[in-house]
């Protein structure tokens, strides 16, 4: 039994170093995996795109049909409209928003809004642009620079995270884009 | 151990379950080293462990695997880089990669600062590649990871019962081994790796 203990204490001592080891894998391969990942997202959701379009094209139809039969005649609805091909500066406020515990912001456009940018004009190739927490702190509004590539219905969501990962604010901008 | 330094998965595997792309980048930060460690002692190889890593995640995310959020997704993620490098291994043009201790890879731990460890690591991996590739899982995962015996055999493909037989069995065979054979004149691998 002695023996078979210090047997047992011999091979724990011989793969101590083993267990000690901390070892750091390249970061390249986590760029490379999530940028795979990004990949196969973006050709699914291009797969996807005219199925939903025709969803969306649906949705946009009952929702209009519903607020005019809903609505008394006499009210008006203001949408914010745009244009194709002009670029806008968009302001959305932030003030009434507590962010105390933002740890960053993500500002996701819909497939047909691109991003711009003078100084920053590779921001045009991003589908998502994610702004520090202490950034945002600073300012009373967000602005958003962008363009829209074609006609229909359009979005930019607005993401808060705060340090655990999670969404505590969501915004959401409907755009109407009309051909010239 | 191996769980004591342990995050909390909880609720990055119930986010990343939902498609939770923030979630995704926090599960490889958190998981990728634990699994690196691993593939290097399993495989021997820097080169090749870096391939079954990477092919690992994307296996994972491409397949949508979806994690038991109450448990550690370590074992999974080690059951799947073993069956990715067993495959890797099963085609011909990685079959002459496969390890043994004359084609294991010297420069595995450049990283490590001391000459001394740096032998002493490399001993182990010589004398892990001298086993057979289950009897060199269950040494990694129990020796070495710390894992639980349930979390060990399941990586494994075995039993619990049948775990416990095949350790006893394998620490006989370092013994053996150790006795038999010499890494330079008078010193075994144990007796240089303790002094």
């Amino acid at each position: 039994m002695s023996k078979y203990i210090s047997e047992e204490s011999k091979i724990n001592e011989f793969f101590k170093p083993a267990r000690d080891l901390e070892v750091e894998p390249p970061s390249f391969i986590r760029a490379k995996v999530l940028a795979r990942l990004d990949e196969k997202r973006s050709s699914f959701f291009e797969t996807l795109y005219f199925r939903r379009f025709i969803y969306a094209s649906i949705a946009l139809f009952l929702l209009a049909l519903s607020i005019k039969v809903i609505l008394p005649s006499n009210q008006q609805i203001q949408e914010a409209t745009y244009t194709v091909g002009k670029k806008y500066l968009m302001k959305v406020s932030v003030q009434e928003l507590n962010l105390d515990n933002i740890s960053y912001v993500e500002i996701i456009p819909s497939k047909n809004i691109t991003f711009l940018s003078k100084k920053f004009p590779d921001v045009s190739q991003t589908t998502s642009l994610k702004l520090l927490g202490d950034t945002v702190k600073s300012l009373s509004h967000l602005p958003i620079a962008f363009t829209a590539n074609s006609e229909g219905s359009e979005s930019v969501q607005i993401h808060f995270y705060d340090k655990n990962l999670d969404i505590i604010f969501e915004k959401h901008i409907q755009l109407e884009v009309h051909d010239g | 151990m191996e769980n004591s330094k342990n995050i909390s998965w909880e609720p990055i595997l119930k986010k990343m379950n939902n498609g939770d792309k923030v979630a995704v980048n926090s599960f490889i930060l958190n998981s990728e080293a634990k699994l690196y460690k691993f593939c290097l002692f399993y495989i021997g190889s820097d080169e090749l462990a870096k391939d079954v890593l990477q092919e690992t995640y994307l296996k994972i995310f491409e397949k949508k695997v979806k994690f038991d959020t109450e448990r550690s997704p370590l074992p999974l993620l080690k059951t799947i880089a073993k069956n990715i490098y067993l495959d890797l291994v099963k085609k011909s043009s990685y079959a002459k990669i496969h390890i043994s201790s004359s084609q294991v890879d010297e420069t595995i731990f450049g990283s490590v600062d001391s000459l001394q460890e740096r032998e002493k690591l490399l001993d182990i991996v010589k004398l892990l590649s001298k086993l057979s590739e289950e009897e060199r899982i269950i040494i990694i995962l129990i020796e070495i990871e710390g894992h639980t015996y349930r979390d060990a055999a399941e990586v494994a493909g075995i039993t619990e019962e049948s775990l416990r037989m095949k350790l006893h069995r394998a620490r006989k065979t370092i013994l053996a081994i150790n006795k038999s054979e010499t890494v330079s004149p008078g010193q075994s691998y144990i007796r240089r790796s303790v002094k």
